[in-house]
């Protein structure tokens, strides 16, 4: 239907569905980048034994679960306790929204953006086959 | 003023109700998004970070996609498909894109039809697709831009079970693509199908998408 008001309408929609194909491509969070960072920060601590640096990079549900998991009593007590591998070189950064997948050679880590930046939602992670959730030494399911 | 108000009543009606219940999408969206990130242990996002969220876009996309291909198809099937005693069908011995003169095309036209009607060649037949192509092109673009925003969706819901995200390609080919997809292109054609049956036998007074009240059951083509 032609109508005065038919062009500025279908302009409208277009700027629309442009401005939401941006958001969905660009992901609309925070840098992707950033997240790779967190991650190998999070493994230079562990590596330096800096337990409580490498806790305060964990979301804050998961240090509390670390905390909790074990008989350490302690997130920095089970960072001791975890058997975290050398990782490895960072192969890749895959960034949706407020979540983020880090890949190294050895290792995979999850995170989630939060106000103070990525934060590990899971570390020490490896694979279970295509469809399954992976086993972390540090949060995860 | 109040005679353009009038005179526009029908696409400024839709176009209200269109953002109130867009803004009301949104509100509650954004409360049930919310809701899972705290379920999950994650920290709440602003209103403004929800409306550029893919959660949001995907939301939106699948479900105008979905309107933009019902009337597409509404649009391309009425030209050669007939429902005898459907106000919604042609006549039943016209299927077809109609002669010139019908059309009022060429030569046939008048001081008043479009430019574009009026010459011939390639713009007389892309002016007279029109309609059909721009319904076609949004439903192609919502559709892509459900299948991009929802892939990024998909992949948020992935790693926060702490499983891998997948590709654009597989999503695509994944349940969840087509899920979206054809719940929504299931309802839109029993709602076309639906009204094309039931204006035979049924009358709304005074309504163009209807037939006169007391017309039979078997006239085809005509509105009230």
């Amino acid at each position: 239907m032609k109508t005065p008001r038919g062009a500025p309408v279908l302009r409208i929609g277009l700027i629309a569905l442009l401005a939401l194909s941006g958001c969905a491509l660009s992901g609309c969070a925070p840098e992707g980048t950033a997240a790779s960072l967190a991650a190998e920060e999070f493994h230079r601590d562990v590596v330096k034994s800096d337990m409580t640096a490498a806790c305060s990079l964990l979301q804050s549900k998961t240090r509390e679960e670390t905390a909790r998991s074990g008989d350490a009593g302690s997130c920095e007590g089970q960072l001791e306790k975890a058997q975290f591998t050398d990782p490895g070189k960072l192969l890749s950064t895959e960034q949706y929204g407020r979540n983020a997948f880090v890949e190294f050679e050895h290792d995979t880590v999850f995170l989630a953006a939060s106000d103070a930046g990525w934060k590990i939602t899971g570390a020490g992670c490896t694979p279970n086959g295509e469809e399954a959730p992976y086993t972390c030494e540090v949060g995860g399911k | 003023m109040k005679k353009a108000l009038r005179n526009n009543g029908l696409s400024l009606f839709f176009g209200l109700i269109f953002l109130l219940a867009l803004l009301g999408q949104a509100l509650t969206g954004h409360a049930l998004f919310n809701e899972e990130q705290v379920a999950s242990g994650l920290e709440e996002i602003s209103f403004a970070q929800y409306l550029v969220s893919s959660n949001f876009a995907v939301d939106v996309s699948e479900n105008w996609q979905s309107e933009y291909l019902q009337f597409l198809l509404y649009i391309f099937a009425t030209i050669w498909l007939v429902q005898k005693g459907s106000p919604e069908s042609k006549e039943l011995n016209e299927p077809g894109p109609e002669s010139d003169k019908e059309q009022l095309v060429g030569e046939y036209s008048n001081a008043k039809s479009p430019k574009w009607a009026r010459v011939s060649g390639w713009r007389q037949t892309l002016y007279s697709n029109s309609l059909g192509l721009t319904m076609g092109l949004i439903f192609l673009l919502s559709w892509l831009v459900q299948s991009i925003a929802g892939n990024s969706n998909y992949n948020q819901e992935q790693i926060q079970n702490f499983q891998q995200p997948v590709s654009w390609g597989e999503y695509i080919a994944s349940p969840e693509f087509w899920n979206r997809t054809l719940q929504n292109w299931q309802s839109e054609f029993l709602a076309v199908g639906s009204m094309v049956v039931l204006s035979i036998y049924l009358r709304q007074r005074g309504s163009p998408e209807s037939k006169p009240v007391g017309s039979a059951h078997d006239d085809t083509g005509t509105t009230g």
